[in-house]
């Protein structure tokens, strides 16, 4: 019995399994039920949504040019972002009509022939929307900012960075890349004010500012903290992928208040049982969230990331556990190997480079310290490798399935700070940051993500390369050479999936 | 005001050792300045602890010989820790006693990370019986909150404050201690309108053993003028201060080049 349990969800997750997505997933009805509760291939996710006048908006197809409304892309039964087999199904059933393959960045490029699933691969295939960034990038104010660095293509499957209209040398130059929607969700205790630091220690500079208010912001909202304030990401999601030319600030903050009071998290194990209510653990279902108050950083025995999962271990001298019990004490054991493991981090741009010394011997919460989120809380911007090609500690494999997404040859100009562990050229699937900074230390580097909902929102990584939560520890164990045993990474899946 | 530039004792509290090296062994007389730029070792724990708490120590090589450049700790340790894939410069005094981590001890100690890379610099050592000295940190989640010692406001006799901001060798890095005092000034003096800032850069070559310097860039003190009003502007101190530019010639004492390289905030009552 422990023996089919430790085999758990690390196999149960099919790259191809998906969501049963209920038929109102849509809906702003769902907004005024305590929890809505949605099925996946693990159990059940649990989104909580204020009844507040941006409600309605979340969910209206009328708000944009072009059909969609913010729900066509951040799902709730997707854990507030969308999997690739919610796609997968949308395909199937309403094909190119349906408003999600909208060839303004839901095709692989908007020439790209509408009808052809070929033409809609990075969205059916792994989740992931064109990205268009001006080159060289603009600041907040237009004004152009001159990058440490030249680019290059050097691989483009999908043909959109060297097309003539929409790429690098068109008549407004951009770089596309593929990234996955950010988790709409959970925001307040993403976005928190940073860390009563006017400083970000990591990069030696100030935080960026609000430049409505001043007030300065977290920047760990998107892959590339270019959206400094909710209301802001919300007017770019507005322009860019819902086609409004004007986009209405009031909508906008209608919009961001609503997304601040969303809490969502898996609520029901199909092995693991209801993962709510006063039972559970305290970090654990999403009921828990809307009360959780962050202390600050995660990384500390007195405050783990995901406070305790003593409640879940192994009954003492029991010696048959039941079905639940021995998941639920696999998970525990799965939080100690978040928490407790150590291993050694080694080259990664963003934690390795701001005093820690690289290497060092750490654990998984050394960078993912968010209290009951599992981002990182001090702008979570780093490069472990997941687009960047690195040439230590990383399974080959892994670059493979990356095949599909464009290459480009970064060469940082000698008068500029090299990145710090890959020099001054580097190849990447996607500059990351470095298109909005134009610091070469910040190509690849990539805003931490959340652990909530994992389960509902397959694949993973901003390149959705990762299909499986396994795959997911795969690339840790290798990238880091943890030696990980098999139990440990069963029990590691199983302990994520009930985030 | 600065920072502390001895490490605590307890790093130096008895330790496992096994082929501890003689006194006078490194050629360099123990109390002796010492200053080398070389790449920086990790000398990991031994297979049976790899999933313990016990940390690496960091090691170097200086003409033949091994020495112990620290261990690792955290974002609260005063001395900013090594990088695989740059050398390192290590400013310091050959310490007495025995060996440490299987290295000659520098102590007191200080690093600078060379900004450019060299991917020579990723060497592991085995345990072989050593192990780091006990410290502030193990390889596991903090016990403690990250300690912020501000500097202490107050002015010399003229009336003027000054606050030296120190910098690593050829870097423009504001660190966490750094910016507690540009913090400081800002929040303390700079925001009551009542006084004038000015920035004394200075530049400070390192003097390397047995010989030779090695001087910083060109225009790091400009950078680091920059950094500062940087986070003075993030802190909503939009000022142009005066900025004068100095640069020292290096001594045989590695600690005092390594102070010397600042930019010294000078506060006057307007």
């Amino acid at each position: 019995m422990i023996g089919a349990v430790l085999c758990g969800h690390a196999l149960a997750q099919s790259p191809a399994g998906g969501n049963a997505a209920s038929p109102d997933i849509r809906q702003p009805a769902i907004a005024r039920l305590p929890v809505a509760e949605f099925p996946n291939a693990l159990g059940k996710v649990g989104v909580i949504m204020p009844d507040r006048p941006g409600a309605k908006l979340f969910f209206d197809p009328s708000l944009s040019a072009n059909g969609r409304s913010c729900a066509t892309c951040h799902l709730p039964s997707d854990a507030m972002s969308l999997s690739a087999a919610s796609a997968q199904k949308l395909w199937r059933e309403k094909g190119p009509q349906d408003v999600l393959f909208n060839a303004v960045d839901g095709a692989n490029c908007p020439n790209a022939r509408s009808d052809a699933a070929s033409s809609h691969s990075m969205l059916l295939k792994r989740g992931l929307f064109r990205i268009a960034l001006p080159w060289p990038p603009k600041r907040r104010d237009g004004t152009v900012v001159t990058p440490e660095f030249g680019i290059e293509v050097v691989s483009d499957p999908a043909g959109c960075n060297l097309d003539p209209k929409y790429g690098l040398h068109s008549a407004q130059p951009r770089v596309s890349v593929y990234r996955r929607p950010r988790v709409a969700a959970n925001l307040l205790l993403i976005d928190q004010d940073p860390w009563r630091l006017a400083y970000n220690f990591k990069t030696g500079k100030s935080f960026e500012a609000d430049l409505e208010t001043g007030k300065l912001v977290s920047m760990n909202l998107m892959s590339d903290a270019r959206a400094l304030t909710l209301k802001d990401q919300a007017m770019q999601a507005l322009r860019d992928h819902m086609e409004v030319a004007h986009p209405n600030p009031a909508t906008a903050a209608a919009l961001a208040d609503f997304e601040r009071g969303i809490y969502m998290a898996q609520s029901v194990d199909r092995t693991g049982g209801s993962l709510n209510g006063p039972d559970a653990p305290e970090a654990i279902g999403p009921t828990r969230l809307p009360m959780a108050r962050p202390l600050g950083n995660g990384d500390k025995l007195a405050t783990p990331v995901f406070r305790s999962l003593a409640a879940w271990r192994a009954p003492p001298g029991k010696r048959k556990l039941t079905r639940q019990e021995a998941f639920r004490a696999s998970a525990a054991r799965g939080y100690d190997v978040f928490f407790l493991r150590p291993f050694y981090i080694r080259d990664a741009m963003g934690i390795n480079s701001i005093g820690l010394g690289n290497p060092i011997k750490r654990t998984c919460s050394t960078c993912h310290t968010g209290e009951f989120t599992g981002n990182d809380i001090i702008m979570g911007s780093m490069d472990t490798g997941s687009v960047n090609i690195q040439t230590t500690q990383t399974d080959p494999a892994f670059y493979r399935r990356l095949s599909d997404l464009p290459l480009f040859r970064i060469t940082c100009k000698t008068s500029a700070k090299p990145h710090p562990f890959l020099g001054r050229e580097i190849l990447t699937h996607d500059p990351g940051r470095a298109l909005i900074s134009g610091r070469c230390a910040d190509v690849g580097a990539l805003t931490i993500q959340q652990f909530r909902g994992l389960a509902a929102r397959a694949p993973y990584f901003a390149s959705g390369s990762a299909a499986t939560l396994l795959e997911l520890v795969d690339f840790y164990d290798t990238r880091f050479d943890m030696q990980m045993t098999r139990r440990e990474k069963t029990d590691l899946v199983n302990f994520l999936s009930v985030l | 005001m600065m920072r502390r530039i001895f490490w605590p004792i307890v790093l130096f509290a008895p330790v496992l050792l096994m082929g501890a090296a003689p006194l006078g062994e490194s050629g360099i007389a123990p109390g002796s300045p010492i200053s080398f730029k070389s790449c920086p070792i990790l000398r990991r724990e031994p297979e049976s602890m790899r999933l313990s708490k016990q940390v690496p120590c960091w090691m170097a090589r200086h003409e033949g010989k091994l020495y112990y450049i620290g261990r690792q700790e955290d974002m609260s340790a005063e001395v900013f820790p090594p990088q695989f894939r740059h050398q390192v410069l290590v400013e310091g005094v050959v310490a007495k006693g025995p060996a440490v981590c299987g290295g000659i001890a520098i102590q007191p100690i200080r690093l600078s990370i060379m900004p450019e890379l060299d991917f020579s610099c990723q060497e592991m050592l085995p345990a072989q019986g050593h192990l780091a000295p006990p410290g502030a940190h193990d390889a596991e989640p903090s016990r403690r909150d990250g300690i912020r010692t501000r500097p202490e406001i107050k002015a010399g006799a003229d009336g003027v404050y000054r606050f030296p901001v120190l910098f690593s060798f050829d870097s423009d890095h504001v660190d966490k201690f750094a910016y507690l005092v540009v913090e400081t000034v800002a929040k303390e003096l700079l925001s009551t309108g009542r006084y004038a800032l000015e920035l004394q850069a200075v530049t400070n070559p390192a003097e390397l053993t047995p010989g030779g310097a090695l001087p910083e860039k060109d225009g790091v003190g400009r950078e680091r003028v920059e950094a500062i009003v940087a986070i003075l502007r993030g802190l909503g101190q939009a000022i142009e201060p005066k900025v004068v530019y100095a640069a020292r010639n290096p001594t045989s004492n590695g600690l005092a080049n390594y102070s010397g390289r600042h930019v010294v905030m000078v506060v006057r009552p307007i």
